[in-house]
């Protein structure tokens, strides 16, 4: 039995509707994984300076953040750029219904073509 | 029309009735701490900056002015001579008299020696033979060594080293430095080794490669005092200071001393007679150094002109000149010191294989206090690990006597 979302019907749909709930933790991934990474890049960078991998800890926190921060702002931005894109291509949709009919729902039977196999000896 | 205006109101100033004196010779030599006046009567100087934990740097340039430290002490004096001369005796004495500070010998104590007083030598055993360590100890009693041009390339770069930091001390400062001979001089050794057979043509050639590549940079010294001692007292002195791997030595001999004598007196007193001014005195009987000081200030270093060869070399007609100097000696010593980062593959003596080097190396970054950087070994008893972030500035190096047992 199928799950998920129903199919979209119209081209409009397909952009448009209700987002599923996102899980929290792909809600935070990015600042999650920035954070992270701003870390490391502190602890690395006290590892090539021949420093013991955690002193100067005030600089992990700082860089840690430093890197959440960025990354939350870059994800919020790309959500908004993707948003306004989906946006215009709506409008778009509505000032030329014409261009943009409901989707014709095929089969795979009716895509497929009739299987004849062929034996040999 | 400009040219003239301005000569014509250089004539009228300089006729100014305010300029009584101006026909009394200037004359700006080395005063020793006896006969300058008093520090209240000369000009204020400003304090002498923390060349080793403070950058220079552009932002410092715009209220810091290198000019306004430097006075006619802000020199670099070399002492010179044989082995066992009583150069570093003299240049002591020459340094309490001038106020100037006094850099011994560079020897390989002051690298084989870490910054907690670890002694790597005495990891020596644990090491394979092409990585042990190499001193003037063990030159001296086996010079016909693989490890002599190696010897003779550190000694080479240890006072380059060296140099760079009496220069990084003279111009952040003001205060002049006494050298106990140089990084000029030190190609007096390698042809001594050469002509008594430690070295071989290859050798000699790659470490005139390295001098003339790195030389360029510094400044050469203003005075060079040059001990003269003849070979059969300089056997003498040696035996009479009795320095265990000195007295017994096979490499002392006066084959190799006459010919250190022969590069000291015509390749380098020559050459460098062309920039430096240049005193020499007979010391087979140790001198006063009394009428040393009192020949260095009488020395007028002021009196040649900017176009001459003499001091050419510190000659700044602007104050960013001297800032760029400073910037150069006082911040930049890992860039200079990257001349010597040249592999030689041509050599087999210098070659070490793979797997010895990842030996050496491996126990050279564990030896105590090699770990971390200088101040953050918690093991060698450093504290405060956790919220620490500075480190050395530049690599200085101590001012450490070579020791003599």
């Amino acid at each position: 039995m199928a799950t998920g979302p129903k199919p979209a019907t119209t081209p409009l749909e397909l952009l448009s509707g209700p987002l599923p709930e996102q899980p929290l933790l792909s809600k935070y991934y990015l600042p999650i994984a920035g954070g992270l990474m701003g870390f490391i890049a502190v602890v690395g960078a006290n590892y090539i300076t021949r420093r013991p991998m955690f002193s100067g800890i005030q600089r992990h926190v700082a860089g840690a953040a430093a890197m959440a921060g960025i990354t939350y702002i870059v994800d919020n931005y790309r959500n908004d750029y993707y948003a306004e894109k989906d946006a215009v291509l709506r409008h778009y949709i509505q000032l030329h219904p014409e261009d943009f009919p409901p989707f014709d729902r095929k089969q795979y039977k009716d895509v497929l073509e009739p299987w004849t196999p062929i034996r040999n000896n | 029309m400009s040219t003239l205006v301005r000569i014509g109101l250089k004539r009228i100033v300089s006729n100014n009735i305010f300029q009584h004196n101006k026909n009394l010779p200037f004359m700006r030599t080395i005063t020793s701490l006896r006969t300058r006046s008093p520090d209240e009567d000369r000009p204020e100087k400003p304090k002498p900056w923390p060349y080793n934990d403070k950058p220079f740097t552009l932002f410092h340039y715009l209220y810091d002015k290198t000019s306004a430290r430097l006075d006619e002490n802000s020199k670099i004096v070399v002492v010179e001579g044989p082995v066992a001369a009583g150069k570093s005796k003299l240049a002591k004495a020459l340094a309490q008299e001038f106020d100037m500070l006094y850099l011994p010998e560079a020897n390989l104590d002051m690298i084989y020696i870490n910054d907690y007083g670890y002694d790597l030598r005495k990891l020596d055993p644990q090491l394979p033979d092409s990585c042990k360590s190499w001193d003037v100890m063990d030159f001296l009693k086996n010079p016909r060594h693989r490890h002599t041009i190696r010897f003779q390339l550190q000694q080479y770069i240890i006072k380059y080293s060296q140099y760079i930091d009496a220069l990084a001390h003279v111009l952040s400062t003001g205060q002049g430095v006494v050298l106990d001979r140089c990084v000029y001089s030190d190609f007096v050794f390698t042809e001594a080794m050469y002509h008594s057979g430690f070295l071989n043509k290859q050798c000699r050639k790659r470490y005139y490669e390295f001098r003339d590549n790195s030389i360029s940079e510094l400044l050469r010294p203003h005075l060079i005092i040059y001990l003269d001692v003849p070979v059969p007292k300089v056997m003498e002195n040696i035996q009479k200071r009795a320095i265990s791997y000195e007295k017994d030595s096979k490499v002392l001999t006066p084959k190799y001393l006459s010919t250190m004598e022969k590069y000291y007196k015509q390749e380098y007193l020559k050459t460098m007679s062309k920039h430096s001014e240049l005193l020499i005195y007979d010391w087979s009987e140790e001198g006063d150094v009394e009428i040393v000081v009192e020949d260095i200030e009488r020395i007028d270093f002021n009196r040649f002109d900017t176009q001459d060869t003499q001091l050419k070399d510190w000659v700044c007609r602007l104050e960013e000149e001297y800032g760029v100097l400073r910037h150069k000696y006082a911040d930049k010593k890992h860039s200079l010191m990257n001349y010597f980062n040249i592999p030689c593959f041509d050599i087999p003596e210098l070659e070490v294989e793979a797997m010895e080097a990842h030996a050496y190396h491996t126990l050279m970054n564990n030896a105590p206090g090699n770990q971390f950087l200088k101040g953050y070994n918690a093991k060698q008893g450093d504290t405060g690990l956790l919220f620490k972030t500075g480190g050395p500035h530049r690599e200085t190096l101590p001012l450490r006597e070579r020791r003599t047992s």
